[in-house]
């Protein structure tokens, strides 16, 4: 495999966990790809989830277009605590067996002197009549290189269950 | 996206107040193309652009788009047709100061000279949209020149990437 799609980390959840961290990303590529599959004990079909770099607990804003049961909706946020909604996430309440499919992409994570942004799409598509997808575009002004990524299901008492995965891939442009 | 071994990088740029930026002499040897922007621009407002071609980019009116955007309060779809370029950005063009967007092309069958091109693009920017396009250049040609341009000057990252289906 070629130098400029690698896998960086495979993380696949065994028990129920509210969050997850991938740290020590390494600084030699110049994207990162973050590829989830995911599913949680919410009682829900699907629900949003979050993630925060660098332990940053300030300052994200996010724009998004969610498709859900037929319609469609955009909101704008600023000053979060985390990137809301970048993560798609199959309830409890899904079809059984089935887990989120998204991904999210971050230019330039290994640089310190521009902004981070991000691009996510998502869906937790599962064969019944509640399923949604989310378009994130995303960004903290915080111009740090991206060294860890915690992500969370949402709220503290929802946890993501076993089988649920992160694989991070590094993207190099030479 | 597609991954695999052959996520290749043809070329990469850093933009520093420019309005234009054209890929040429595209090498062949790959099925798709991928290109990744990270844009911030002189002053807000102004869309980007996007114009291929072979040996120098199409200026007549073959280009045409379907665009679906969230602006932060409304999801709207509109098509453009006719056009001489495609729409690089539409909601999510790229803001100032470090409001950069984030935006991935990518084009089908770029070196196939029996098809009309196709490109698919998703691009976002925290702070006005996120944009879902789909777009359409009508000729055969195989693709081996890429412009990007505005009417404000550009600063950030580009990077081309060849994907080859074998």
């Amino acid at each position: 495999m070629a130098n400029t799609y690698k896998l960086l980390n495979a993380t696949t959840i065994s028990s129920p966990s509210y969050s997850v961290t991938i740290s020590s990303i390494p600084q030699t590529y110049t994207d990162l790809l973050v590829g989830f599959s995911l599913r949680s004990d919410y009682g829900s079909a699907h629900h949003e989830g979050q993630f925060t770099f660098n332990s940053v607990s300030t300052g994200y804003a996010q724009v998004f277009l969610v498709g859900a049961n037929g319609s469609t909706n955009s909101y704008i946020q600023s000053g979060q605590p985390a990137a809301t909604w970048s993560l798609a996430i199959n309830g409890d309440g899904s079809t059984a067996n089935t887990f989120s499919n998204g991904e999210i992409y971050f230019p330039n994570y290994s640089s310190t002197s521009v902004a981070k942004s991000w691009s996510t799409n998502a869906v937790t598509e599962n064969n019944a009549s509640n399923a949604a997808q989310f378009m994130v575009g995303g960004l903290n002004t915080s111009t740090a290189a991206i060294s860890s990524l915690t992500f969370y299901a949402w709220q503290s008492f929802i946890n993501f269950v076993a089988g649920s995965t992160f694989y991070i891939y590094g993207i190099k442009n030479s | 996206m597609a991954a695999g071994s052959t996520y290749t990088p043809i070329a990469t740029t850093t933009l520093s107040g420019v309005t234009s930026y054209t890929f040429s002499s595209i090498s062949g040897s790959y099925t798709d193309l991928i290109l990744i922007g990270n844009l911030i621009q002189s002053s807000s407002a102004a869309n980007s652009y996007i114009q291929v071609g072979n040996g120098s980019v199409d200026t007549g009116s073959n280009y045409s788009q379907t665009i679906l955007y969230g602006n932060g309060s409304s999801t709207v779809s509109t098509r453009q047709s006719g056009q001489t370029a495609w729409y690089a950005d539409y909601a999510a063009a790229p803001g100032t100061g470090s409001d950069y967007n984030t935006a991935i092309w990518q084009i089908q069958n770029y070196s196939n000279s029996n098809v009309y091109k196709s490109i698919l693009m998703r691009v976002g920017k925290a702070t006005n949209g996120t944009d879902a396009m789909v777009g359409l250049w009508r000729s055969v040609s195989a693709i081996n020149t890429i412009k990007l341009f505005s009417s404000n000057n550009l600063t950030g990252t580009l990077t081309l990437y060849g994907i080859a289906a074998a």
